[in-house]
């Protein structure tokens, strides 16, 4: 009895704790309902700010800075371990100096870490140990990368006669010049040396990087050359004191001249690439010789033409004064031929006659050129003509040598020739008169043996007279306005 | 050669012994009588020949600098310490030859001319071969520092000594039949180079390079191409021409050798000299003779 008591107020009191329980869970579930509704607003229109598109901004994790502040950080570490010959005129990093001042030992596990060196920035060039100022070159034809970079310009009057184009000429190398310059990134190093036979003018004193600012100042230099037909070339020598020759080469210093004395006068600089532009192999050119082309010895020389001279007199005196006459009564005709022509020019307002030689208009009109006293070979005096000029094998020999002195271990720097040739009288045959003594012979051969690089720039066509003069009229006017 | 190397080496014994310092003070103003035999870098203790270990820190600031740079001299001079490695190179070499009909060319002026003019006369008996080989020649040498401690102030001399030939006379035409036309002059030619190292670390090597030596090979072969008996020649045509078979003519530069010495400035402020040459024979005689 007892027992079913207890069992039936144990079985109600748990059926009260069950209700209670789901009676509190129901109201709370019902009251969060209800709040819901209660708070609900009714629905409005809302309008949406229109917004306004921006340009994203480049977020860099990273704090950034300059790939060339970069470049020169180990500068100061380095040069205590140099060695270090001559001081550079300016501060150009010389080549080489990267990888040495570059504090990048590599521990390869030997007893120092600095016996195996780090060849991590060097690169294929013999010449270059980083590459970041390399630029790629052109120069009428003639490719090149590089990151020192020298340019050697002819200015002289062989460049720009009429025969060979006239002043348009230079407006043709400017032109090619100045795509050259532009193509330059401002972190390679360069420098422009003109030259005119001895005279030698430098751009800058050393390198300089190809900033816009310095390319501008360089076409302005160069569009400031040769305009002029009554001013070509360079009128004194802006670099007179540059170091004399210590080597032992077969030409003697006072003989060197034009393209190999600009080249000479660069190389204590090492570029990676020259770009040689030139008219002509050497100091004495013949155009009525297929422009046969050599360098003279010059005091030998004046001797042997003084002794020539000499011994035509001696032996053949009269025939001597009756042809300096007529040469001087065409030096008359000459001039008055060339003022004619210049006024004529005046006229059209084109720039005056540029001649390779007096005789050139003498010629270019069917004038009668006498010859000139013609002596047996040889005559005989104690100096032979093939004395008096230097062989190609003693040209080859001093460029080789002078380049090799200053390059040493880094071997031959890459040399570009660009030939501004004057074009080939057709009268004259090239196997006919002297072989293998033309500029463009000579050269080929030469970039054979360095392993350069040649192009010939094709000029324009020769510049031809405005007036055709008679020959004997001018000559009659002469003697007519002798006798008034 | 033997002969000058005991000399160099009583010299130096003789010089260094003069030099020796034998007096040596200290913080306090003591003075120590005895002869520096070594120094221990690594626990920075002077070794004396009857003192035996003192500590560098208790010698006077000018006796401190004179034992550490006593201490780099000897290390210098190690050939252990200091290894010096010398190796010949040929940097470049170039050939350019051609054959061709030679040629006699007179140059003349005429009046009032800018430009010279020339009358070409053409030598067709014969036949002309010119080559020239040039080669440029240079030594590297390799200094290592296996010292614990630096060596400061390094000069390396070196001259590169070779042999230069040219020609008596001209290579004129006209010459071809002359007995000096194969004759050549020889004059010894010594390039100098000059380097200077601020410090050479410990464990660092450095590698420098001699002047270059550029020696030229050069040949001229000119030989009659018709048969005389056959075919009249050019003799009448360049007067004095001569009737020669085979005049050829050859130069060839030599290499002697190099010496390279490199120096520091010792303890008692006098340059000292490490030499290197290849030929050894070189050092036979002195510096100055090259």
């Amino acid at each position: 009895m007892w027992k079913k008591k207890k069992n039936k107020i144990i079985g109600s009191t748990a059926i009260i704790i069950s209700l209670v329980f789901h009676l509190l869970i129901i109201s709370i579930a019902g009251g969060i309902i209800a709040l819901k509704f209660i708070k609900k607003q009714p629905s409005t229109f809302q309008i949406e700010e229109e917004k306004s598109i921006e340009r994203r901004k480049l977020d860099f994790p990273v704090k950034t800075e300059s790939f060339v502040n970069k470049i020169s950080k180990p500068k100061t570490i380095t040069s205590k371990n140099i060695a270090s010959s001559s001081p550079a005129l300016l501060e150009i990093p010389n080549q080489g100096e990267y990888v040495k001042t570059a504090p990048l030992p590599s521990f390869k596990g030997s007893y120092t870490n600095f016996i195996k060196k780090d060849r991590r920035l060097t690169f294929n060039s013999k010449f270059r140990e980083i590459d970041f100022g390399v630029s790629k070159m052109d120069f009428f034809g003639t490719k090149s990368s590089a990151e020192k970079v020298i340019i050697l310009m002819d200015v002289s009057k062989k460049i720009v006669h009429d025969r060979m184009g006239g002043l348009e000429v230079y407006n043709l190398i400017y032109d090619d010049f100045s795509e050259l310059i532009n193509e330059i990134r401002s972190s390679t190093l360069v420098n422009l040396i003109l030259f005119d036979d001895e005279k030698i003018a430098f751009f800058n004193d050393s390198f300089i990087a190809a900033t816009d600012n310095n390319k501008t100042n360089m076409l302005n230099w160069v569009d400031s050359i040769n305009t002029q037909s009554w001013n070509v070339g360079l009128k004194g020598d802006y670099k007179k004191s540059f170091k004399e020759n210590d080597y032992v080469i077969p030409m003697k210093q006072e003989d060197i001249s034009s393209w190999i004395k600009a080249l000479q006068a660069t190389l204590k600089f090492q570029p990676e690439t020259f770009f040689i532009l030139t008219s002509n192999w050497g100091n004495t050119t013949d155009p009525t010789m297929s422009n046969v082309s050599y360098f003279t010895k010059k005091s030998t020389l004046n001797k042997y033409l003084e002794k020539r001279n000499d011994y035509i007199i001696s032996k053949y005196k009269s025939e001597y004064n009756e042809r300096k006459i007529e040469f001087d009564n065409l030096k008359l005709i000459y001039e008055k031929m060339l003022y004619f022509e210049n006024k004529e020019r005046d006229i059209m307002l084109y720039d005056h006659k540029i001649s390779h030689n007096w005789t050139d208009i003498l010629s270019e009109n069917n004038a009668e050129f006498p010859y000139w006293i013609n002596v047996e070979s040889p005559i005989s005096i104690d100096i032979f003509p093939a004395d008096t000029r230097y062989t190609y094998d003693e040209i080859l020999e001093t460029v080789y040598t002078l380049v090799m002195k200053e390059y040493r271990h880094l071997g031959f720097p890459r040399i570009n020739f660009i030939l501004a040739e004057q074009r080939r009288p057709k009268t004259y045959n090239f196997s006919e008169t002297a072989p293998l003594m033309t500029s463009r012979f000579k050269f080929i051969q030469l970039c054979r043996l360095i392993d350069a690089r040649l192009r010939r720039i094709n000029l324009p066509d020769p510049i031809k007279n405005e007036l055709d003069q008679n020959f004997n009229e001018i000559k009659k006017n002469i003697v007519s306005n002798d006798d008034v | 050669m033997m002969t000058f190397k005991i000399i160099l080496l009583i010299y130096l014994l003789l010089f260094s012994s003069v030099a020796e310092k034998k007096y040596f003070s200290n913080t306090t103003g003591e003075v120590l009588d005895d002869l520096l035999t070594g120094f221990n870098y690594e626990t920075q203790e002077a070794i004396f020949e009857r003192s035996g270990k003192i500590p560098l820190e208790t010698f006077s600031d000018s006796d401190k600098k004179y034992i550490l740079k006593w201490n780099e001299t000897s290390g210098f001079l190690s050939s252990f310490r200091f290894k010096i490695l010398l190796e010949k190179k040929r940097w470049d070499r170039a050939k350019s030859e051609r054959s061709r009909t030679p040629f006699y060319m007179d140059v003349f002026e005429e009046p009032f001319d800018e430009h010279l003019k020339h009358k070409v006369t053409l030598a067709d008996d014969y036949e002309e071969y010119n080559s020239i080989s040039l080669e440029t020649h240079g030594f590297e040498i390799n200094l290592r520092n296996q010292n614990l401690y630096k060596i400061n102030d390094i000069i390396v001399e070196s001259k590169i000594i070779f042999e230069k030939q040219r020609y008596k006379i001209s290579d004129s035409l006209f010459n071809s039949d002359k007995k000096q036309f194969e004759e050549i002059e020889s004059s010894i030619i010594s390039n100098l180079q000059r380097d200077e190292i601020p410090s050479l670390m410990p464990g660092e090597d450095i590698t420098l390079y001699s002047a270059a030596a550029i020696l030229a090979r050069q040949i001229l072969n000119r030989d009659i191409i018709i048969d005389q008996n056959l075919f009249p020649t050019q003799q009448g045509i360049l007067n004095g021409f001569g009737n020669w078979e085979e005049h050829n003519r050859e130069r060839r530069d030599k290499l002697i050798g190099v010496w390279f010495r490199i120096g520091i400035t010792n303890e008692n402020n006098n340059l000292i000299w490490r030499n290197k040459a290849s030929p050894e024979s070189l050092l036979d005689k002195p510096w100055d003779s090259y």
